[in-house]
């Protein structure tokens, strides 16, 4: 730790012997710390809004979605370019799930009659016969789809959560909990 | 109890921390020898503490006290012994006290690696930079990170156990600890840049005194990727190893400043050129550490890693922010000492190339800093928030890794100073007759596509030039021809041209393939046919699995799952890999059946050469530690240096008094 090795270094090391760089180094050092300053401002301020969406897939194209719905049809959500679609991950012992149920009743009617909107549920952790006897008492005949991998393509961890597909295929809105007809619509346009 | 205890323990790190750090800062500042002395019993301190508060966690976990709040957190009864164990840095809070007890280690390590050079006022400076890095990560632990908290809860109660996917496969065990290693490890060299700094001693001494220390712990962190890669692979179930993750990018930037300096620190230690340079590498390797910790631990940006918890982001923000300006400002003060003497020569040369490694990795470094807070910059600006991905990364990444790799064949080719042409082709023939020979390799075995074949032709190469230097050097020395650090270099880059090709083709010639399957089924993909036998089920108290067994080629049988853990609704999937010298085959069952068919939904991944990737991150291991073992040269120059570094310490503390 000596500033003069033997048989390492070639040149001494003393401040004489260099050329006079100070003010360069100095003037380096200011404008990186300046850098430096702006960016943890940058950081300070950025901070904490991302746990508002944790969501990765806005913006994103939707993953693939197909498979047979309850009712016996197929679905692919490729086939359904050209339409917003509502897809909405639920469960029947969700009490959130079931008091979002008639605004998606309502969602789905209001979509049939224009055309704009489909809406999709993919089933979390529930049963088959569960879920039908559900939708059989509390109305809706879109298609509910049962595969586990799709909660895992779409990061979904709890319900209700549903992702507002546009018509490109493109997710535009994540909302963890339960929707509200009337933010669909809006978003959508009337 | 537990939780009184390790409470304890963290005071008295943290106090400890202080006191060292404080009184050995007065002691050096006004020459009190007692006082700097005293410092070392304050290190010996921390070390106590920091195994201590690991300690006490450990034996918390072990006896399910769900009385101390990190347990609740992360323990649960049915948590199996392993998995169990590395509950401790499945998450924050735990996470710290693995940092602070490596801390404590390392700083052991010092004390007794330099327990001669201890009156040494620059080793004084370190070990009081040591000493306030260790008190910020103590006081994390006592403040707002606090994994001691007591907390009551019923009885009977049995926590969640950590992360369903920490508990999937051994890797977790080894992975963390051995990142942690790195980047904690970094600490060492840069406070002995600080304190460097600091004296104004800025020659070449305290380079060679610890590079060592830098290998290690850059030996560790690549280590660690490459573990975390494996890890993503075997267990996320998504097919690749690789995302682009702001964590993953948090760790691989200190890795690229990390290899730019212990590149570069040859060219001063044979030129003395390049001083502000190798300082400010090593002060931004050690800042990125603690960058990447703020990004993912704070929530700033998001990540599939993220433990984001309100408290810990302002104080890693603020430690970061004064890491970083002392540092910038102490190189500024030093400027005027720290001009080089000297120059490049010559365009092709050892330290040109040397250079021009910096320049990329730097580069490289840069396209991913800026990959990964870009979004914050435009949210900043625009109020929108913007994803960059692989595309981003992969079109920038590529290039930069073809250079590197053009460099790594030819550099250990090149002398110091000036090459001549005679030279050169002299020393480049074999080399590129290897390059040659991979590329018709590949050809002959169905390789297509120009950049893979790029890659494979640099990646022979530079294999050649590493094996034909090993040749060279182990005809001289025999066994100590693979040892020391320019010959364990080579079998680092060995190691990561092994890489580098497991990439090119793993990436190039993936067949990647959705398939649906009903039992006694089968179906060819690529040149493998697979028949799904059928659907099994099992479940313990912690998780019930459903899983598929799927016959290939006729003879293995492999059982891709979908599990669900009891603590957390969403169901993980797991995939079934054979792996291969020639190629991988990774199974993962993306559907189970819904319906009476039985029908599965099958993704079946064929990866080329993909175990190349895990093999070259032993190679780069093993190269590291041979690097470590000091070759016959050295071993003489450094017992040499070491003597008269303690002759001069002891001559500048004569004239000082």
């Amino acid at each position: 730790m000596s500033d003069a090795d033997p048989g390492q270094t070639e040149e001494p090391n003393s401040p004489e012997s260099t050329a006079p760089s100070g003010s360069t180094a100095r003037w380096l050092a200011l404008i990186t710390g300046l850098v430096i300053v702006a960016f943890i401002v940058l950081l300070a301020f950025a901070g904490g809004d991302a746990a508002d969406d944790p969501s990765r897939l806005v913006d994103q194209r939707v993953p693939a979605v197909e498979g047979v719905a309850l009712s016996g049809e197929n679905f692919n959500i490729d086939n359904h370019r050209g339409q917003w679609v509502l897809v909405n991950f639920f469960a029947t012992w969700c009490p959130p799930c079931v008091a979002e149920h008639p605004d998606l009743v309502e969602l789905e009617q209001w979509g049939a009659d224009n055309g704009k909107l489909q809406v999709l549920s993919i089933v979390f952790d529930d049963q088959r016969d569960r879920v039908a006897e559900f939708f059989e008492k509390n109305g809706g005949t879109w298609p509910v789809l049962f595969d586990p991998a799709l909660a895992i393509k779409f990061q979904v961890a709890q319900v209700p959560e549903s992702f507002l597909v546009n018509p490109d295929g493109i997710v535009v809105a994540h909302v963890p909990g339960g929707i509200e007809a009337a933010d669909v619509r809006n978003a959508i346009g009337e | 109890m537990n939780s009184a205890l390790g409470f304890g323990f963290t005071a008295l790190g943290l106090t400890a921390s202080v006191l060292g750090a404080v009184g050995g800062a007065y002691g050096l500042i006004t020459h009190n020898r007692a006082l700097t002395k005293s410092v070392r019993q304050w290190a010996w301190l921390v070390l106590v503490a920091g195994l201590g508060t690991f300690t006490v966690m450990q034996i918390a976990l072990a006896q399910r006290d769900y009385s101390v709040s990190y347990v609740s957190k992360v323990g649960s009864d049915t948590t199996p012994t392993l998995f169990n164990i590395a509950a401790l840095w499945s998450a924050l809070e735990g996470s710290i006290i693995l940092w602070a007890m490596i801390l404590g280690l390392y700083l052991a390590a010092m004390l007794i690696k330099f327990r001669k050079e201890a009156d040494d006022p620059l080793f004084g400076w370190a070990l009081v930079v040591m000493l306030v890095v260790s008190a910020f990560f103590f006081g994390l632990m006592a403040g707002p990170a606090n994994p001691f908290t007591p907390v009551e809860v019923a009885a009977g109660f049995s926590g969640p156990g950590p992360n369903p996917l920490l508990q999937n496969h051994i890797l977790v065990a080894f992975h963390p600890p051995a990142l942690y290693m790195g980047y904690v490890g970094f600490t060492v060299p840069f406070s002995f840049a600080i304190g460097a700094l600091i004296t104004g001693r800025v020659g070449e001494g305290w380079l060679v005194e610890t590079r060592r220390w830098t290998l290690a712990a850059w030996g560790f962190l690549t280590f660690g990727i490459v573990l975390g890669s494996w890890w993503s692979y075997e267990v996320l179930g998504w097919g690749g190893f690789w995302a682009w993750d702001p964590v993953e990018n948090a760790s691989l930037l200190p890795w690229l400043t990390g290899t730019a300096y212990i590149h570069s620190v040859m060219v001063q230690e044979r030129r003395g050129m390049l001083r502000v340079w190798n300082l400010s590498l090593l002060c931004a390797t050690f800042s990125l550490t603690i960058l990447g910790t703020f990004l993912t631990r704070s929530g700033v940006v998001n990540s599939v890693h993220a433990f984001s918890d309100g408290g810990v982001g302002p104080a890693l923000l603020v430690f970061f922010a004064v890491v970083t300006l002392v540092s910038v400002g102490l190189i500024g003060w030093r400027g005027d000492q720290l001009r080089s003497p000297g120059a490049i020569d010559s365009a092709v040369s050892r330290e040109a190339a040397f250079f021009a490694n910096n320049v990329l990795f730097g580069a490289f470094a840069f396209v991913i800093l800026l990959g990964t807070v870009f979004p914050l910059i435009y949210e900043a600006y625009d109020g929108t928030r913007l994803t960059i991905g692989r595309p981003y990364f992969d079109s920038l990444g590529m290039p930069l890794a073809m250079l590197i790799l053009f460099l790594m064949a030819t550099a250990p080719a090149l002398p110091w100073r000036k090459a001549s042409a005679e030279l050169l082709s002299d020393r480049l023939f074999t080399p590129a007759l290897a390059g040659v020979g991979a590329m018709v390799l590949a050809l002959a075995v169905g390789a297509r596509g120009v950049s893979p074949m790029i890659a494979f032709g640099l990646g022979g190469f530079g294999a050649g030039a590493a094996v034909r230097q090993l040749v060279i050097a182990s005809r001289r020395n025999g066994w100590r021809g693979f040892v020391g650090r320019a010959n364990g270099g080579m079998i680092v880059h060995i190691g990561i041209i092994a890489i580098a090709v497991g990439i090119a083709a793993s990436e190039s010639y993936k067949t990647d393939q959705n398939i649906t399957l009903l039992p006694g089924q089968s179906v060819v993909v690529g040149d493998h046919e697979f028949t799904y036998l059928e659907l099994g089920a099992d479940q313990n108290a912690r998780r019930e699995r459903v899983y598929a067994l799927i016959e290939i080629d006729g003879s293995d049988v492999y059982a891709p799952s979908v599990q669900r853990f009891a603590a957390m609704g969403t169901p993980v999937s797991t995939p079934s890999v054979r792996s291969g010298f020639t190629e991988d085959v990774y199974l993962v069952l993306d559907r189970v059946p819904d319906d009476s068919s039985g029908a599965i939904g099958l993704r079946v991944i064929l990866r080329p050469l993909m175990a190349w990737m895990w093999g070259g991150g032993f190679i780069m291991a093993i190269g590291t530690a041979m690097a470590l073992v000091p070759g016959s040269k050295r071993r003489q120059d450094a017992a040499e240096l070491r003597r008269s570094i303690a002759a001069s310490a002891r001559e500048k503390e004569a004239t000082s008094v």
